[in-house]
């Protein structure tokens, strides 16, 4: 009797556990296209921004003479990497009205790699680090003062 | 008690305190929420001192290490359930460690990603093939020390001090450039787990038998918890202090774990740079040996089968081979190019959940006068054990609802 309920248990249990796998794979598979969500956006822009402040201050950093070598360039090519896989986020269609503000954040993070392949093969150019450290610094102002409107 | 011991004891267990855990959480939580986390801190160390004693004392009464304990307390399906679980945050713990030194290894010397986690690997089983559990701890724990360099630099940031002691007392975020209520809930469990986490008190009072202490050594397990675990707070203090200093209200998320090491050449330059990188290499390489040497030490200890570093590997195969496997298979998940913080984010919310199960058979003991005798705890002890556990049972379950519903602390 123990036995017989513990199987019956045990299928139930089964059975479950494959419709909910089921169910996930259907929502996954039947996803339509959807415009960003506003949060999503945030999201992706207070990580672009964060990126940017961080690169501004490695390169006044580097200007200061604080930092190695080797901390520099790894440091400059991993924010590198983040900024292109946050900017892969972006691709995603930007909701109806807002398709500029998802644009000209497409533009800037293109900007911030721009500057940190730029700082990472000038490490030792004090001018050259002062005025991408600028831009970085603009970019990242604007990064975090950018929003779209929940729909 | 040979003074030089008790010295080398208590200096190995601060450096041996901080891992990538609590690197990671400190340094973010003090960029998200300035200096709000303090109290986690304080409260978080005050539970491992707590734990870390009672798993000493009852090692050397009971001379039973921390999973024989559990084995014999919890019901065995249960019982099973714990080991898979605690193997598995091993090997998560493990991996964020081995990426993580091979990542700190990069910051020092440059070269290739993968070369260089295959050389803190190979560094790292070399390190506990051949040398015995007392210096294994004494390099790690001394050369972790130079991350007494985030003090200095906490200090020389010139911190709001009023700010910094009000961060002592427990207050929800009402900074505006603070996250929500969730993200700041995710980091306090984060950052009381990451303190807390399970593996710190298997690797202690396995570590307590394996050097043969006896109840004559009770002065050694206490000072060596106490002030250890204190002084390593301190650092934990010093970390949350620098991460907020440099980074709050800056719109930084120190993601990357070279960005933990940025406030240190802010403050001090290039020399300072390296000589935290250095103590983050080896605290952290630390927290890799004892993971992996925790891990044999829980499947030897719950099939009952031989263990210890002191035993040849054909005396003890099944420990020998759940610490070498561990490092093997946290090495080939290091290898897929997993990012070593993201890692470590699931190893402390999941080690959270196992928390209440590691805990709970050692308050049972330690408590219970016909095994522990005179050295059972007291009503004081006791209670406070009781309030940590609760404690850690809500955290418990709090951690994965929190980590879904603020996608990782990123809200």
């Amino acid at each position: 009797m123990a036995k017989a309920a513990r199987e019956a248990a045990a299928y139930a249990v089964g059975a479950l556990v494959a419709l909910a796998v089921l169910a996930a794979l259907y929502v996954r598979a039947a996803a339509m296209p959807e415009p960003m969500a506003a949060d999503e956006f945030s999201r992706i822009t207070r990580q672009l921004a964060s990126d940017a402040h961080e690169a501004e201050r490695l390169a006044v950093a580097l200007t200061r003479s604080e930092l190695t070598r080797n901390y520099g360039e790894y440091q400059h090519r991993h924010i590198g990497e983040d900024v292109s896989d946050t900017r892969k986020k972006l691709d995603a269609p930007g909701p109806a009205g807002d398709e500029a503000v998802v644009e000209r954040a497409r533009a800037l993070a293109g900007r911030l790699a721009a500057d940190l392949e730029a700082a990472r093969l000038r490490m030792s150019d004090h001018d050259a680090l002062e005025r991408i450290a600028e831009d970085e610094a603009r970019i990242g102002r604007e990064l975090a003062a950018m929003q779209i409107v929940p729909q | 008690m040979n003074p030089l011991d008790l010295f080398l004891g208590i200096m190995s267990a601060i450096g041996g305190n901080v891992d990538m855990g609590q690197l990671v959480f400190t340094i973010e939580g003090g960029a998200q929420f300035g200096y709000m986390l303090l109290w986690v801190a304080v409260v978080g160390s005050a539970g491992i001192i707590l734990f870390a004693e009672m798993s000493g004392r009852v090692a050397v009464v009971t001379k039973k290490p921390a999973f024989a304990l559990m084995r014999d307390e919890l019901a065995r399906p249960l019982g099973l359930a714990v080991l898979a679980a605690s193997a598995g945050v091993n090997l998560l713990t493990c991996t964020a460690n081995i990426g993580g030194a091979a990542l700190v290894l990069q910051l020092l010397f440059g070269g290739e990603e993968r070369l260089m986690m295959l050389v803190a690997a190979g560094l790292l089983l070399a390190a506990l093939l051949f040398l015995k559990l007392e210096p294994i701890e004494r390099i790690f724990g001394l050369l972790g020390l130079a991350l007494v360099v985030f003090c200095f630099s906490a200090v020389a940031a010139s911190p709001d001090w009023t700010r910094v002691g009000s961060g002592f007392i427990p207050q929800l975020p009402s900074d505006a450039r603070m996250p929500g209520l969730a993200v700041y809930a995710y980091y306090v469990v984060g950052l009381f787990s990451a303190i807390l986490m399970p593996y710190e008190v298997h690797f202690y009072s396995s570590g307590a038998l394996e050097q043969g202490w006896t109840p004559k050594q009770m002065a050694s397990n206490f000072s060596n918890s106490v002030v250890g675990f204190t002084l390593g707070g301190v650092l934990t203090v010093a970390l949350i202090v620098s991460g907020a200093a440099a980074f709050f209200g800056r719109s930084i998320d120190p993601h990357l774990l070279g960005t933990t090491a940025l406030p240190v050449a802010l403050q001090l330059g290039a020399k300072g740079l390296l000589l935290a990188l250095v103590g983050m290499l080896f605290a952290v390489g630390g927290a890799a040996a004892e993971t992996a040497l925790a891990n044999g030490y829980a499947i030897a200890q719950y099939f009952g089968r031989p263990w210890g570093e002191g035993r040849k590997p054909r005396q003890a195969p099944v420990f020998y081979a759940g610490w070498i496997g561990l490092v093997l298979a946290s090495l080939a998940i290091a290898l897929t190019g997993v990012a070593p913080v993201e890692v470590v984010d699931y190893s402390v919310l999941f080690a959270v959940v196992v928390l209440p199960f590691t805990y709970w058979p050692l308050l049972a003991v330690a408590r219970d006068r016909s095994k522990m005798g005179e050295h059972a705890n007291g009503p004081i002890v006791d209670a406070f054990g009781w309030i940590f556990l609760a404690l850690i049972t809500a955290c418990a379950l709090a951690a994965i609802p929190l980590m879904i519903a603020t996608h990782m602390g990123r809200g």
